[in-house]
């Protein structure tokens, strides 16, 4: 009898990211055929890997020693060096921002940094790389306390990084 | 000022007063991408290991910058004031009066920096967003219409055919098909 491979998906689906990410996944299982998907949302503790063939997950969890051996592992930071990981390319992500807001001639151009935040820090890297030219970084905090820079300066841009 | 962001939820962003630039981070094809790679693996034909860099899609245009540019700064703000109107066209004279000057000066500079009138700006502009929507989103044209300053499909569908010969499902439906 056909035999479907078990996958496992393991990520929170209640943000955009997720709700996008299963979607992809759900695109390949429908075209591949073979493929019977099972869904955790939870991820306060890991699921029971027993009887699954391959896991899809996000790197945000700390991986337990017992997982599939077949697993990739898609965004959010912490990296596994021994698993197959997909990401999203911050670095780009930041220059695209910057070239846009240069594009459109904004003279003054603040970044919204989230501290201790490894996407943040990539973000920041392409923005500055691409701006060529003063950028002022902020935190959300440092920002609302910073309204005299709306005030005296009219072509301002704010990149926000801090999601 | 403008603001701008990543990854931002579509929903979210359509229903903020103004809505935010953000730069789509392409979510859907890392999915695809991590699935069809994890298949590679069970099929035994990778070992693992890889560490891929999906770049971003693209900005996703929203009211909170610019879209297009000029050197000139009067014309940059009219083509600022024409992209988010989702009524119809002020009138050209209506434009050079809330710029202080004649409607000979302000179709001078606005030709010279976009090479057509306000008017014809404004409507060539209104048929690409429709585009845009028909061909980026799934909304039904009940929905795009206010979007882009109609307030009845029927009006939006006597637009879009006057000026591609085409009806709106007939544009979708073609887009489809390739």
């Amino acid at each position: 009898m056909f035999s479907k491979k078990q996958i496992l998906l393991w990520f929170p689906t209640r943000h955009y990211s997720g709700q996008e990410l299963l979607k992809g996944i759900a695109e390949y299982a429908r075209i591949t055929l073979d493929w019977e998907l099972t869904l955790v949302t939870h991820s306060d503790s890991p699921p029971d890997f027993r009887g699954f063939d391959g896991l899809l997950c996000c790197t945000g969890f700390s991986l337990p020693s017992a997982v599939p051996r077949s697993l990739v592992t898609m965004t959010h930071g912490h990296l596994h060096p021994q698993h197959t990981n997909i990401d999203v390319d911050n670095r780009a992500c930041g220059r695209i921002g910057a070239q846009h807001l240069q594009q459109h001639h904004y003279e003054h151009l603040i970044f919204l940094d989230h501290p201790n935040n490894t996407y943040a820090e990539e973000r920041k890297g392409g923005f500055l790389e691409q701006a060529r030219q003063e950028v002022e970084i902020l935190t959300l905090h440092r920002l609302e306390g910073a309204s005299h820079l709306f005030k005296a300066r009219t072509s301002l841009a704010v990149f926000g990084a801090n999601d | 000022m403008s603001l701008m962001g990543s990854s931002a939820n579509p929903i979210a962003l359509s229903s903020s007063p103004l809505r935010l630039t953000t730069i789509d981070l392409n979510f859907w094809n890392i999915g695809y991408l991590g699935a069809e790679r994890l298949d590679t693996m069970l099929e035994g034909k990778a070992p693992g290991g890889e560490h891929i860099k999906l770049a971003p899609l693209g900005i996703v245009q929203g009211e909170s910058s610019y879209r297009y540019h000029c050197e000139d700064p009067l014309v940059q703000s009219l083509l600022h004031r024409m992209e988010f109107n989702r009524g119809p066209f002020p009138s050209t004279k209506a434009l050079a009066e809330s710029q202080g000057m004649s409607v000979r000066t302000l179709e001078r500079r606005f030709k010279g920096s976009t090479v057509k009138s306000p008017e014809v700006w404004f409507l060539e502009y209104k048929l690409k967003e429709v585009k845009r929507l028909l061909t980026q989103t799934q909304l039904h044209p009940d929905v795009i219409a206010p979007m882009v300053g109609y307030s009845e499909q029927s009006a939006l569908a006597t637009f879009f055919k006057g000026r591609t010969g085409m009806t709106l499902q007939a544009f979708r439906d073609n887009l489809r098909s390739q």
